[in-house]
């Protein structure tokens, strides 16, 4: 062997790595869901707060709403792993990444909000935004890395719009929780669902 | 132009399919037998030969399992595997390097 088949050979080697290594570890399928299933959980939300709805109706639509967001990716997980065709360590680490984010979002929602009396979403946006520039950067998805930046900028907006410096819009009427909602469909449900099509072109190109 | 020393090549993985099965399980923590094939644009038989040959060298391990009443077989580079595709690119670049 010369320097020449050497080079070639390397080249090979970079190629077929290359070539593998676009395989899409995600297609947007749970940012598409839980984005969708939680605006609509913080609309309700709203809704029942501008109605004078008090009582365990918050908790059973929370309880509903995250509990069908979970049962959804645990199905759709072990049904993918069974028949997945291949499997990386970035999707490993993007499993775990957003279980760790969900755990920590659940103990925000059901114990940290009604313990300290506050609303958990400006919480929640600085955890996401964790997530997603994470992702961002095991997908190289720069939507993503701006959902992530968004998602920080959110996070300070809804602090300063539950403190007590913050005009109200209306009295009943949770800013923080309207602008999460209206986030959540601009910085998780829109990318995921580019992420979907991306996904997609890259399956029907093989 | 002076020849390289062909035998410090390690023969197991100096061969076109057999290197880039290595090479795409580098790329890839798990790879079932059929993505192994569409990528490495290799038949059954020829794929399942060098396999099992990287199976005996103990550069790769093989899980076997049902899925649908389908036999399914997922391969994976073993830390032996992964020393030797490393050594082997370690000596075509020094190969490079040197002339």
């Amino acid at each position: 062997m010369d320097r020449i088949d050497a080079q070639q050979e390397l080249a090979f080697i970079r190629k077929v790595i290359q070539d593998s290594r676009r395989v899409a570890v995600d297609n947007g399928v749970d940012y598409i869901v839980w984005g969708v299933l939680v605006s609509l959980g913080m609309f309700a939300t709203i809704g029942l707060e501008l109605l004078r709805v008090t009582g365990a109706a918050y908790l059973l639509l929370w309880i509903a709403v995250m509990g069908g967001g979970w049962v959804f990716s645990l199905v759709r997980h072990l049904r993918e792993r069974s028949t997945e065709r291949v499997r990386t360590m970035a999707g490993a680490i993007l499993n775990a990444l957003w279980l760790a984010c969900g755990i920590v979002i659940m103990i925000l929602i059901f114990i940290g909000g009604p313990m300290l009396r506050q609303s958990p979403s400006p919480a929640i946006a600085a955890v996401l935004g964790i997530g997603f520039l994470v992702s961002g950067v095991l997908l190289d998805f720069v939507y993503f890395k701006v959902s992530a930046a968004c998602w920080w900028a959110g996070s300070a907006a809804m602090f300063y719009l539950e403190s007590p410096w913050a005009r109200p819009v209306h009295p009943r009427l949770h800013a923080d929780m309207l602008l999460f909602a209206v986030m959540m469909i601009l910085f998780q449900v829109v990318p995921g669902i580019i992420l979907y099509r991306r996904w997609r072109n890259e399956v029907a190109g093989g | 132009m002076a020849d390289y020393d062909h035998t410090l090549l390690d023969d197991v993985i100096h061969s076109r399919i057999r290197l880039a099965i290595m090479a795409v399980l580098i790329a890839v923590d798990q790879a079932e037998f059929t993505f192994l094939k569409e990528k490495v644009n290799a038949t059954d038989g020829n794929l399942s030969v060098h396999l099992k040959k990287l199976d005996e060298a103990g550069y790769v391990s093989v899980q076997k399992r049902f899925v649908d009443r389908k036999p399914l077989s997922s391969y994976r580079l073993t830390a032996r595997g992964r020393r030797a595709f490393e050594s082997y690119v370690e000596r075509l670049e020094s190969l490079i390097g040197k002339q």
